[in-house]
């Protein structure tokens, strides 16, 4: 996988459940754990090599430089703190205030994310939450530190629309105020297509196209994007009449012991697949930031 | 008339807040009123935090009501023991919206489908196996997921084994809250394509709790607006799209534009 984010651009990355889009984004967080890790390639940050921090480094770069919100709001939240604390404390930290003032501003901080009752929320366990507040409490904590790297995965996902707007556009707000770079997972094709310049889709662990989303979403050339979008549009259509499904994209998804097998990993699921393509990679050429790793792309309008 | 399958009637449910100056306990839910048919799907749809999750655990009396009543196909559950209730829960079943919450970490996916069925009694282990399989198969996942634990899948594929093991028991009203939120367009549309199906097979009733719009409106009969705690506008999926009455509601449509 290859992509890079300029400050104060969004980058959306969309692709099948289960393709590696959290596994990329923990890698670029170096939140891999120690059932994984990186095998090859390079992840630069501002031009540092974070491959070659050590754990001091990444405790800086992870409260300052860079920031999170992970797809799942309970695992990511500690089960025995006030919500309002670690967020309390990564404003003391990086904005220097004292310990009323960071509370203070934990509320404040949670309020722009849109809780309603932000001063309880700051006061609430995570389980006493509903799931979009937590989602919300979550994005408050990585804003806290002021990052020029917020890696959202999936963080509107529990949200009605009005909110999701909301923080989406907050995001938009931080990004044209301070150059906030955003690269975020989202299953929405509309709100990537709305939000987000550019975008990747991923499917078994690669990029199979990209480009800037206007293109991506109007003229997909990948037959899994041209699917996706498909999928997507269907819900606009009239309700169902008795019998009708919406479109799916016939088979199931490649399991992980199979992504690095030879030729395209979306062959037995492609409707213009032929026999090289179960051979031959598509992906000899990197994917730059605008291309399609495919033998029979669709017609470029 | 035909008795609905689950139907709520005037409910408040009350829980412990905890705010700034101490605990209080709260109306979180109000005096709420909802009706589930076999065959029907009814969205709840409304504010994030207005209640939807408490109201559905309190449907399925995981949450004590404060008011009012629950019954399912008939049987008032308000107040009915936990022995007594025990042979009616798996008339009702429960998706949790965090896929977290409804898996143990520690268990293989294969017998945490077979779990349902294993606590009620139902099929002999060889059947159970075989069940499991089947139910594997209309997910759309790989059978050899079963021996693996929850932690080594994606939140896709972790959703469709929580949405398995509900199935597992044949009920007659699944709650399902946000069941597909996780999921990318394609597998969503799988999942919803398998929800359509197995309602026009088995007559399952829905409690459809989402905050996707587009597919609540292609999904559902019936829609509530929840805010608050309270249902503030509900009626035919396609009267509350077309002509909203309540400013929340039409705030929520012009919030969710279509895709292109
Ligand atoms: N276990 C709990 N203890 C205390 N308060 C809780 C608990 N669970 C939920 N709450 C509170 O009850 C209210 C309603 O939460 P609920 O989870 O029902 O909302 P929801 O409508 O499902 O929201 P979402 O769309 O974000 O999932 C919230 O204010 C929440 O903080
Ligand atoms: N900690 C882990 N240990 C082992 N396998 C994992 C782990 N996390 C994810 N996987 C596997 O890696 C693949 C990609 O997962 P993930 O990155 O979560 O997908 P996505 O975010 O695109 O839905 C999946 O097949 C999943 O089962
Ligand atoms: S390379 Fe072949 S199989 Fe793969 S997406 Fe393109 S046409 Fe389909
Ligand atoms: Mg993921
Ligand atoms: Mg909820």
């Amino acid at each position: 996988m290859s992509l890079s984010l300029p400050a104060g651009r969004a980058h959306g990355l969309v692709g099948e459940s289960g393709s590696g889009k959290t596994l990329a984004a923990l890698a670029i967080m170096g939140l891999l754990g120690d059932r994984a890790r990186i095998a090859a390639g390079a992840i630069r940050f501002r031009g540092e090599d974070l491959r070659r921090a050590g754990p001091r480094r990444w405790r800086a770069l992870r409260g300052h430089g860079m920031a999170m919100v992970l797809q799942d709001p309970l695992s990511a939240l500690d089960p025995v703190r006030r919500v309002g604390e670690p967020i309390a404390e990564s404003l003391r930290l990086h904005r220097h205030l004292d310990v009323r003032g960071a509370r203070e501003e934990a509320v404040v901080l949670l309020n722009s994310v849109g809780l309603p009752d932000a001063r309880r929320a700051a006061a609430a366990y995570p389980h006493e939450l509903s799931g979009g507040m937590r989602q919300r409490a979550l994005l408050a904590a990585a804003l806290a530190g002021d990052p020029s790297l917020l890696v959202a995965d999936e963080p509107t996902t529990a949200l009605d629309a009005a909110a999701r707007e909301q923080i989406l556009t907050l995001l938009d707000h931080e990004r044209s105020r301070r150059g906030l770079a955003l690269l975020l997972v989202s299953h929405d094709l509309s709100l990537v297509a709305r939000h987000c310049d550019d975008g990747s889709i991923v499917y078994a662990g690669r990029i199979v196209e990209a480009g800037p989303t206007g293109r991506l979403f109007s003229t997909p050339r990948h037959p899994y994007t041209a699917g996706l979008v498909e999928a997507g549009l269907a819900l606009d259509r009239p309700r169902r009449a008795a019998g009708h499904a919406l479109p799916v994209i016939p088979g199931s998804v490649l399991p992980v012991e199979r992504f690095g097998e030879p030729g395209c990993a979306f062959h037995e699921r492609c409707p213009r697949a032929d026999s090289a393509c179960a051979v031959t990679p598509p992906w000899s050429a990197r994917l730059p930031g605008e291309g399609v790793a495919c033998h029979h792309p669709l017609e470029a309008s | 008339m035909e008795t609905p399958a689950l139907e709520i009637q005037a409910l408040t449910v009350e829980l412990l807040l905890r705010g700034a100056g101490g605990v209080r306990r709260r109306a979180v839910v109000r005096d709420v009123s909802l009706g589930v048919r076999r065959g029907e799907t009814v969205a709840l749809v409304g504010e994030s935090g207005s209640g939807k999750s408490t109201l559905a655990r309190a449907a399925l009396r995981l949450l004590p009501a404060a008011a009012g009543s629950v019954a399912w196909d008939g049987v008032d559950v308000t107040r009915l023991s936990p022995a007594r209730l025990r042979p009616l829960r798996r008339r009702i079943q429960l998706v949790f919206q965090d896929p977290q919450a409804s898996l143990d970490p520690r268990m293989a996916v294969g017998s945490q489908i077979a779990e349902p069925l294993a606590i009620h009694r139902i099929g002999s282990p060889g059947d159970r196996r075989r069940r499991v399989a089947e139910l594997l198969d209309q997910m759309g996942l790989p059978r050899s997921i079963a021996g693996r634990l929850p932690a080594g899948l994606s939140g896709g594929q972790r959703q469709r084994v929580a949405l398995a093991r509900a199935l597992a028991v044949d009920p007659d009203v699944l709650v399902l809250d946000e069941p597909v939120s996780a999921l990318d367009v394609s597998v969503q549309a799988q999942v919803v394509n398998l929800i359509v199906d197995l309602q026009r097979r088995r007559g399952l009733g829905y409690l459809f709790i989402g905050h996707d719009l587009r597919l609540v409106r292609w999904l559902a009969d019936r829609t509530a607006v929840f805010q608050g705690g309270r249902i503030v506008e509900e009626g035919a999926t396609e009267e509350v799209f077309t002509r909203p009455r309540h400013p929340y509601t039409q705030l929520l449509l012009t919030s969710s534009p279509p895709a292109r």
